[in-house]
């Protein structure tokens, strides 16, 4: 008979060996941990936990929110509402240093409100940013990287979904969760604008397209461009900015010709607006709940899309839509599959003892709380370089946040009780674990997002991985700062939750949210 | 006959049929996903309307349905999430015998989930059918069991049809998304043609010829002028 500890460390290895030659992530893990069940338990219970568990987390409520945000970004890319964004950072940044760059990562804030999927945006951003930056003189590495890192920091927010994912397999309510990322979010893009207006800016105008792999995938792309904006003036009779591939459509370009603020799309600022207003107003207001929110949010965004691509007609709008249904259908399926097979694997830890045995194993460490829990999330950095961001949440969050809570009143010591202390806890590191994975989706060697901006912007994978090393240094001294000062990730949830509320301010006597 | 906007080459009828299956099971996906969201609007109105109406268990189920009955259509898109960092570097040979073990896994596995799914959905509807409560009272949950077990015979369906195809040495439907198909997804260009001549023009230039270059200086220089 093998010791549990042997059938862990064996599981473990089979795992990163399944990994490595290509398993799809959700069937990786859900064999992994279901042998590993066999092993330290029996073949029912590893039956029990398979079924139960997968049907538990689809049969989720709170889950729902996950399809309903995706719809919200499919259908805010199809509204072109990234490109109206980029036009007008890129007017009113102009004349700034570095103005194109700080244009290009105000517009994907700006995108981050409406798309929850940091892929769409780094592929959107890249296919009108970058190619206008290029022929400004911005190094290829520069270009690439700010809109790699720029598009990742979304997910903490509102329509991302790794937030939500966080709070239901913590348990923590949705509703703080969702809007504790706001002024992280506001941080981390503020640093990245300080940087390229300063030490990023000294680059640009030194590597004005000199080699001739940068003029080829110049003339590429608007050879592209051309045939597109050639097929829409055909079809559409001469308007560009109606068709399906109307998003190729030069925004800066078109800024930089712009004489008049006058000229400028607001309507797609109001668009941001008015989703954001929907999902995040709705859940401040406390019209809707966080779910509710998010489908109130996908029936703007369908309603934007149907006003701004009116041109198309019942037919064009029929297929925007039927496509952004069956591509949430898709990716829904593709990220709950994993989460399933997480769950089994996290479900084998427990079995085995794994979480008990790690938190019994820190804790004779003796080392001071902050410092401990400053030790496990450095840990995320380098095991986020090789595993996926979602197999990472959902295998580190059930090791750490245990270990988190136990320290919760070391954390919080002025919290009136441990729950509150646990609560305020589990939002805080919530924030700096997904801020930790965001790091991960473009680190080297399996950064997704870098290599979505190397493929859409035709550069090697290793100039974009050069290119934002700067950024992460820019997203470690904003870690810091969020580690540091809790109160940035704390102070918007306890305006929409009396429980968080309660728990910061105990001498306050009426709490603002109802 | 050919796969469904995937790819020309010739398949099996067999494998076509699995895919249209699929593509089936996606669109009772999308429509599990739009019933959610005019469950959830529908819910609200009748909220502000002062007629609460609690949806909880027809979202949660609807979710089910969502969720595995796109599981065979997002396999067949090639969208399974997998780590290529060490398989790209392998041969193209070492890369289909890997296809073999991958497909041989997933099949076991999905059949073993199958299995128990059935197996538990039966053994919830009799003799007692299962029950939740929510809302408004006792809701069926026992539905929704079937709805899992049935919604995952097409993705073990799409499994299978991989696993043919590695034991015939034909790429498995998680690898077939072409770089010009990606480069043309991305783009949102649905004309090929164009993004193969736009790569064709980077390719030339790579390879020392001069035309895109000197179209894109002269473009430079109207710009400075």
């Amino acid at each position: 008979m093998i010791d549990t500890g042997t059938v862990v460390w064996i599981t473990i290895a089979l795992m990163f060996l399944l990994l490595a030659i290509r398993v799809p992530i959700g069937f990786a893990l859900g064999i992994t941990g279901a042998i590993g069940i066999l092993l330290v338990k029996s073949p029912t219970v590893a039956v029990s936990v398979m079924v139960n568990e997968t049907f538990q987390n689809a049969y989720s409520f709170t889950l729902t929110i996950i399809p309903m945000f995706l719809l919200v970004g499919l259908f805010a890319v199809r509204a072109r509402i990234a490109e109206y964004a980029l036009e007008i950072a890129a007017f009113f940044t102009r004349r700034l240093p570095g103005g194109l760059g700080v244009a290009a990562v105000i517009a994907a804030a700006g995108f981050s409100a409406v798309s929850g999927s940091s892929i769409a945006k780094v592929a959107t951003m890249s296919k009108l940013a970058v190619p206008e930056m290029r022929r400004h003189g911005y190094p290829a590495g520069l270009a690439t990287g700010m809109i790699a890192v720029a598009g990742t920091v979304g997910v903490l927010i509102p329509p991302g979904t790794f937030i939500i994912i966080y709070a239901v397999i913590t348990n923590t309510s949705v509703a703080p969760m969702l809007v504790a990322g706001l002024i992280p979010v506001a941080i981390s893009f503020l640093g990245y604008i300080i940087y390229i207006m300063t030490l990023g800016a000294r680059r640009i105008g030194f590597d004005k397209l000199k080699s001739p792999e940068d003029l080829a995938f110049v003339a590429a792309m608007e050879s592209v461009q051309e045939d597109v904006r050639a097929k829409a003036r055909k079809d559409m009779g001469g308007d560009t900015r109606v068709t399906d591939t109307g998003t190729l459509t030069t925004s800066i370009g078109l800024a930089a010709k712009t004489r008049s603020w006058r000229n400028l799309p607001w309507h797609g600022l109001l668009y941001v607006v008015i989703i954001a207003a929907v999902i995040i107003g709705g859940i401040f207001s406390g019209l809707f709940t966080p779910t509710e929110s998010a489908a109130f949010g996908a029936v703007a965004a369908v309603i934007i899309l149907f006003v701004e691509r009116r041109k198309l007609g019942p037919k064009g709008l029929f297929l925007q839509v039927r496509d952004s249904l069956l591509d949430t259908a898709a990716t829904t399926s593709m990220v709950f599959f994993i989460i399933f097979g997480s769950v089994i694997f996290s479900k084998f830890f427990v079995h085995a003892g794994v979480t008990q045995g790690i938190r019994d194993t820190v804790t004779t460490w003796g080392l001071e709380p902050h410092v401990l829990l400053a030790f496990l999330l450095i840990c995320l950095i380098p095991l986020g370089m090789f595993l996926e961001e979602m197999s990472l949440l959902l295998i580190s969050v059930p090791i750490i946040h245990p270990i988190a809570m136990g320290l919760a009143t070391e954390f919080f010591p002025n919290a009136p009780t441990t729950a509150g202390a646990e609560l305020l806890t589990s939002v805080w590191i919530g924030i700096l674990i997904i801020k930790l994975m965001e790091v991960g989706m473009v680190m080297p060697p399996v950064g997704i997002n870098s290599f979505v901006a190397a493929g859409v912007a035709r550069v090697r994978s290793g100039t974009v991985f050069l290119g934002i090393m700067p950024f992460i240094v820019v997203d470690m001294i904003v870690l810091v700062i969020l580690y540091l000062w809790p109160e940035l990730s704390l102070w918007l949830p306890s305006l929409v939750s009396d429980a968080v509320h309660s728990a910061m301010f105990p001498d306050a006597l009426t709490p603002p949210a109802s | 006959m050919s796969a469904p906007g995937l790819r020309d080459d010739p398949i099996p009828v067999i494998e076509n049929v699995v895919i249209w299956i699929a593509a089936v099971a996606a669109m009772v996906a999308t429509g599990a996903t739009l019933a959610i969201v005019v469950a959830f609007v529908w819910s609200v109105v009748a909220r502000w309307a002062g007629a609460p109406f609690d949806v909880t268990n027809i979202v949660s189920g609807l979710l089910v349905l969502a969720t595995f009955a796109g599981m065979a259509w997002t396999t067949v898109r090639g969208e399974q999430v997998s780590v290529q960092v060490v398989t790209e570097r392998l041969s193209e040979k070492v890369n289909r015998s890997l296809d073999l073990v991958i497909w041989s896994l997933a099949s076991v596995y999905i059949l073993w989930l199958l299995w128990a799914s059935f197996d538990r959905a039966i053994s919830r509807t009799w003799p007692v059918p299962e029950m939740t409560i929510d809302g408004v009272g006792m809701a069926p949950m026992w539905p929704w069991r079937w709805a899992f077990a049935i919604s995952m015979i097409p993705f073990i369906l799409v499994v299978l049809i991989n696993l043919v195809r590695s034991i015939m040495r034909r790429r498995p439907y998680d690898d077939v998304m072409e770089f010009e198909e990606l480069v043309s997804k991305e783009l949102g260009v649905e004309d090929l043609d164009s993004v193969g001549e736009g790569l064709q023009m980077a390719s030339l230039a790579e390879a020392g010829e001069s035309s895109p270059v000197d179209a894109a200086e002269q473009q430079n220089g109207e710009e400075q002028r």
